[in-house]
């Protein structure tokens, strides 16, 4: 094992959690990081003994590693922290995740009833097409919610008309659950106490951990764990080539102080955003792949953060701004995420989040120009004086957000095909592999990848949302085999036409059967027997009545045969979309936060 | 993954029911079974009438079934003949039922 040389490229949150995991079964490595900070997405800015984040990473997840991960490195560092959160939009707040009373009163009465009047329409009538994000949402929560709570703000992150974004994305982001995932949830929902499930979920969303000092304190001591027990973090040194050949990567090129070095290694890790890295192979890859790479597309922002002569100036950790009318998309409040962040317990410092393309205007504006833009904002919006704003700085992210357009899924595939053949070369994190994933599940991504140099056979692309969802639903394996294995028996289409004639056929018979029995023994229920007549006109109790009870018994049955397999298709069609509008709807609840 | 996972929920739908021969027909034989059983005790604990010619009658009506179910009578005893009885019944015809659906479905899904 010690003969292995492994190579780590990315030190964000995967890259030094892959090397963290290695370092502790005994195997350096070497990671390389682009930047002369650790952390990635997820590093702390310093600034005039100001601390702030890049984003706003919740410490908070589902998977037990990642926890435990956290709580080892961090230890007493960790806070826990009461979140809040809302929507601002028309001068006033709405909490989010959305709590229907406190958005119909913020709305006011009129507005209220034109949006339960919208919301009615999108249910009595929803569009037929569902092609775009706007019909998305308008279909589930009428055309009037969809404008007040998620058009703008979506279209800030995104940069495109709700209109073109595909609706497809929306269901994506919903976790592109499974149906076979939301039946199985919705039978374990009935089985568990759903108090104590709401109580869990309530907890979850209404507080998080953070380290006392950003995220990026997290990086910074993993680093330094890291370098003492024998592996090296090299920053400022770009990757610039990807040797390889016969399904193998050989080694990299790495620029560092100025010149270029070549590190052979016998396995790699490599978190760098998945286009790039594809156009860094040499020799370089085939066309149809390195075509498919470029497609990849990426979202950007950039943070201008500013500090406020007030000790408070919001109780929030941060608001989604759904005006229309400034640019900034989304405030977070420092202070309140940890107050270790602000030195001065007299002032606030608030990051305000402007997402935008590399180059754009936004992007190329001088800072200075960005921090005016930043104070008449926070003026327009009524929350903080330009005179109370003391000083700002400005922190540019490229690629924050990996783009689901039309044409990524198909782009994606044809890259990972190639990646598939390539033995000792494995993508993780969220631009490693195009994924929304958040930092727990990019850390994921990236222990499984180090388990596979121990010698573990992981799927890494298989880390995915649902994995969340089947981490709530907290079913053992035994559980998930035998609902596998229920749910087809119980929920499949029964053939009308089969159960129809099968209901029809005994019916008949036994018209038939005991007609013939009392012709043959007579007696006083013949009396009683011959009044089916009323109904079945020219049925008699004689051997010709019992050939015509028989074609009337089978008429019956057919039809209440038909009618049964009928109903009980309708009613498990119904059932089955309850089931999936609900886990869109919960899923969908904390939407936002996922950009 | 999840793509994948989708078709199977497609598939899922898609799918056609088949029946458990077995258990339908002892379901449906418990219920014909338990229909007498519990039909005829009711008419017992009610009580009967007299008739004109001063017999005492409980249940005349479902006394007919004895046309069919030779030995059952509206009695407790009668009750339990008439639940083995309604459970064979109830038993053929639900395995009948069963089989037919089971080899129409199989046959209309080629």
């Amino acid at each position: 094992m010690q003969q292995k040389k492994i190579i780590i490229i990315g030190a964000g949150p995967a890259g030094l959690t892959a090397a963290y995991v290695l370092s502790k079964a005994g195997v350096q490595s070497i990671v390389l990081e682009k930047d002369s900070i650790v952390g990635g997405l997820a590093r702390t800015i310093k600034y005039k003994g100001y601390h702030f984040d890049t984003g706003g990473h919740r410490f908070f997840t589902k998977v037990e590693s990642v926890e435990r991960m956290w709580r080892e490195i961090l230890g007493d560092n960790l806070l826990q922290r009461k979140r809040l959160s809302r929507i601002y939009y028309n001068k006033k707040f709405f909490y989010y995740p959305i709590r229907p009373l406190n958005a119909l009163l913020g709305l006011g009465i009129w507005n209220s009833i034109l949006v339960l009047f919208s919301y009615l329409m999108a249910q009595l009538f929803p569009s037929k097409e569902e092609k775009t994000f706007e019909q998305w949402v308008s279909n589930r929560f009428g055309k009037r919610l969809f404008r007040i709570f998620f058009k703008t703000y979506t279209e800030k992150v995104w940069g495109i008309s709700c209109k073109e974004i595909s609706a497809e994305w929306a269901a994506q982001r919903v976790k592109g659950l499974s149906l076979l995932t939301a039946l199985k949830n919705a039978m374990v929902s009935n089985r568990h106490d759903s108090r104590d499930k709401k109580k869990v979920i309530k907890t979850l969303i209404d507080t998080f951990d953070y380290p006392k000092f950003g995220p990026g304190m997290m990086w910074q001591r993993m680093v330094e764990i890291l370098q003492q027990n024998g592996s090296q973090v090299y920053l400022e040194s770009e990757v610039t080539g990807i040797h390889w050949s016969d399904h193998r990567v050989e080694a990299i090129e790495v620029k560092r102080n100025g010149k270029v070095e070549r590190l052979c290694g016998s396995d790699f890790i490599c978190s760098t955003p998945l286009r790039e890295t594809i156009q860094r192979f040499k020799p370089p890859v085939p066309q149809n792949v390195l075509e498919a790479a470029n497609d990849l597309k990426y979202r950007d922002f950039l943070t201008v953060a500013l500090i406020i002569k007030k000790p408070m100036v919001f109780p929030d950790t941060w608001i989604y701004v759904h005006d229309p009318e400034v640019k900034v998309g989304r405030i977070q409040n420092f202070k309140n995420w940890s107050p270790f962040l602000i030195p001065d317990p007299n002032q606030t410092c608030l990051g305000l989040e402007y997402f935008c393309n590399e180059g754009d205007l936004l992007w190329n504006m001088p800072d200075d120009q960005l921090i005016e833009l930043g104070k008449r904002e926070l003026e327009a919006l009524g929350l903080v004086y330009k005179s109370d704003v003391q000083e700002g700085t400005v922190v540019r992210m490229p690629k924050a957000y990996p783009i689901y357009d039309l044409t990524y899924q198909k782009s994606l595939e044809t890259v990972r095909r190639f990646l598939a053949h390539l033995r000792n070369f494995q993508m993780v994190g969220r631009n490693g592999m195009h994924k929304y994933n958040n930092q727990d599940h990019s850390m994921l991504t990236a222990m499984l990848s180090a388990e596979n140099i121990l010698g573990a056979n992981h799927d890494l692309w298989s880390i995915n949302v649902e994995q969340e969802y089947h981490e709530e639903m907290a079913l053992s394996p035994g559980e998930i085999t035998a609902l596998d294995r229920l749910l087809p028996a119980v929920f499949s289409r029964m053939d009308q036409l089969g159960l129809a004639i099968a209901v029809g056929s005994v019916c008949g018979i036994i018209l038939f059967l005991s007609t013939l029995w009392l012709v043959i023994r007579g007696g006083e229920i013949s009396i009683y027997f011959r009044l089916l007549n009323q109904y079945f006109f020219g049925y008699t109790v004689s051997i010709k009545g019992a050939f015509i009870g028989m074609a009337y018994g089978f008429s019956w049955g057919f039809l209440l045969g038909w009618l049964f397999a009928y109903l009980r298709n309708f009613s498990m069609a119904y059932y089955i979309y309850r089931v999936k509008r609900k886990v869109e709807l919960v899923t969908f609840r904390d939407f936002l936060d996922r950009f | 993954m999840a793509a994948e996972k989708i078709s199977n929920g497609e598939k899922l739908l898609r799918g056609v029911l088949f029946l458990n021969t077995k258990v339908i027909g002892l379901a449906l034989g418990l219920i014909l079974g338990l229909i007498i059983f519990i039909g005829t005790n009711w008419l017992v604990i009610k009580g009967g009438h007299l008739t004109p010619d001063g017999r005492y009658v409980v249940g005349p009506h479902l006394q007919l079934l004895s046309q069919f179910f030779i030995g059952y009578k509206v009695s407790f005893l009668g009750s339990i003949i008439g639940f083995f009885y309604g459970f064979a019944l109830g038993t053929i015809c639900g395995s009948a039922i069963g089989w037919i659906y089971n080899k129409v479905a199989d046959f209309r899904r080629g």
